[in-house]
């Protein structure tokens, strides 16, 4: 029989009985049996580490992704200015030896609930990922810790959490790494990353005084989600999204500085759709024009 | 005058990725910008005046925001829902309200929790607000707003969602709204209590220094608008 991949070296140490077995028979080598009982959110939402490559090689990389499998009809939060609800919190260590990077979060979906509120969401399937870099002289195995709480909501919400913990041993000399069965994971993932600015033609980003405006001459509609550490964007609800007709699409945006370093950016996903032509997210970064520019 | 901001995307882009982004090793997590001040979000801000409201408490008595206010110094408003896991942190898990309501409520401040949940939502009821009243040792009434009309008239968007009125003219003046505190985990309660922090200044006779910030909590569960 196959050996498994070493990336299922996979433990929960809480939650152990909602995180799904990787594949075949994964060890469970710090399982607790009278661990306290996971909280109500790990039935809805089941988490996993994940890694794209089966090793890593000193001066290498590979890709880690905190997965959750989330049940039809319920939902997580991204860290965007959300009326409600809370944002996945992810730490993850790594031993010495290995740099992390900075979490990659894919673009969310845009959720109007009743009263006007509005919230940007994952639903069924979504993967933080992690870039991790070894140091050309390191000597021991990636063991990535993770700790996670998040809010899984439907109707109602409940909170979960995790602490995961997944192994990629180092590769042997003169070994080169290779994809694991999960690397597929991380690819889905990268679906709702931004694309390159210029992939999307006749798609233009401007400022008309205090306004910024997205449009789009193929675009079908076009949505806006802030980031919850952007300048703030006023009413989200009737100004976020919008739909366009045979000439295209446009969407003026206004906001208002906020607290923080970055809180007078315009920060946060556009999502353009194009019909037929399919859908495609822009990262925006830009700094608030100054008062009377 | 436009200026066309294409290019300056693709080094976003690529930050926005985290892929040139190997400098550190701190993770940025979604737990930064705690507790932020909100601007120009809809809903009411301090300084507006705020809507008077007459609504049945879980007794079946009729209470409006007049006779709460009469005589006292502030009313504290809290957007209720007993089955929120952000309301059950402040009412079961940490005795948030319970501290707040005895330290000021013998300061010549008043309380209230009002629940905008519709009909079948989570939280909705009048025995089950009622058993969570007793169960929680709420002192103050708590309001059964199941049409959703005066959550949004308030732009009540969580629960809890504060508002800090004082009394002004014949009804009152929103001095704070937003969050309780600012933890905006489901678990652990701030180090900072946004509406303890408004009461003070209040009572002093000060203006409140944080007006306003982000509300946290689960979503009001408001019905669909006919």
């Amino acid at each position: 029989m196959h050996t498994a991949v070493a990336i299922g070296v996979l433990s929960a140490v809480i939650g152990t009985a909602a995180a799904p077995a990787p594949s075949g028979d994964s060890p469970s080598t710090t399982q607790s049996d009278k661990a306290v009982k996971p909280p109500a959110g790990n039935k809805h939402a089941r988490a996993r580490l994940v890694a794209n490559l089966d090793s890593i090689a000193p001066g290498g990389e590979v890709l880690v992704g905190l997965t959750f499998e989330i049940d039809e009809g319920w939902y997580l939060y991204w860290r965007g200015q959300n009326d409600s609800g809370m944002p996945i919190d992810f730490k993850l260590t790594a031993p010495e030896g290995y740099t992390v990077g900075k979490i990659i979060w894919p673009a969310p979906d845009r959720y109007v609930l009743p009263g006007d509120l509005v919230d940007y969401i994952y639903r069924k399937e979504v993967t933080l990922t992690v870039p991790i870099k070894a140091s050309r002289d390191v000597k021991v195995p990636l063991t990535v810790d993770a700790e996670v709480e998040f809010l899984v909501c439907e109707e109602a919400c409940v909170p979960g959490s995790y602490r995961l913990q997944a192994v990629v041993p180092l590769a042997k000399p003169g070994e080169v790494p290779r994809y694991a069965a999960d690397a597929a994971v991380l690819e889905r993932a990268q679906k709702r990353w931004p694309s390159r600015p210029g992939s999307i033609s006749d798609f233009t980003v401007s400022w008309m005084g205090e306004e910024l405006l997205l449009e789009g001459r193929l675009s079908e509609k076009i949505t806006f989600m802030p980031e919850q550490d952007s300048a703030t964007l006023i009413d989200s609800f009737r100004t976020g999204e919008v739909k366009g007709d045979a000439n295209g699409t446009r969407l003026a945006l206004r906001f208002t500085r906020a607290e923080g370093p970055t809180g007078d950016r315009v920060r946060g996903f556009v999502r353009v759709d194009e019909g037929q032509r399919g859908v495609s997210y822009l990262w925006i970064d830009e700094p608030l024009p100054k008062k009377g520019s | 005058m436009k200026r066309n901001l294409l290019i300056t995307a693709a080094a976003l882009l690529l930050a926005a990725a985290g892929v040139a982004a190997f400098s550190t090793s701190a993770i940025a997590g979604p737990g930064e910008g705690k507790g932020k001040m909100s601007e120009g979000t809809k809903g009411l801000q301090p300084g507006d005046m705020a809507p008077a409201f007459s609504l049945t408490d879980t007794d079946g008595k009729t209470v409006d925001m007049a006779s709460l206010i009469k005589g006292k110094k502030a009313l504290v408003v809290e957007w209720f829902n007993p089955g929120c896991p952000f309301v059950v942190k402040h009412h079961e898990k940490n005795t948030t309200f319970a501290d707040l309501y005895a330290k000021y409520s013998t300061q010549d401040v008043a309380f209230v929790a009002i629940n905008s949940g519709a009909p079948g939502k989570e939280g909705h009821g009048l025995e089950l607000n009622k058993k969570m009243k007793s169960e929680w040792k709420i002192a103050y009434p708590i309001l059964m707003d199941e049409s959703g009309e005066i959550g949004r008239a308030y732009g009540a968007k969580t629960t809890p969602h504060m508002f800090v009125i004082v009394p002004e003219g014949n009804g009152g003046k929103i001095v704070y709204a937003g969050a309780i505190d600012n933890d905006r985990s489901a678990a652990k309660v701030g180090d900072t209590n946004y509406v303890a922090k408004a009461l003070d200044a209040v009572l002093k006779g000060e203006s409140v220094e944080t007006a306003s910030t982000n509300p946290y909590g689960c979503s009001v569960k408001y019905g669909k608008k006919n």
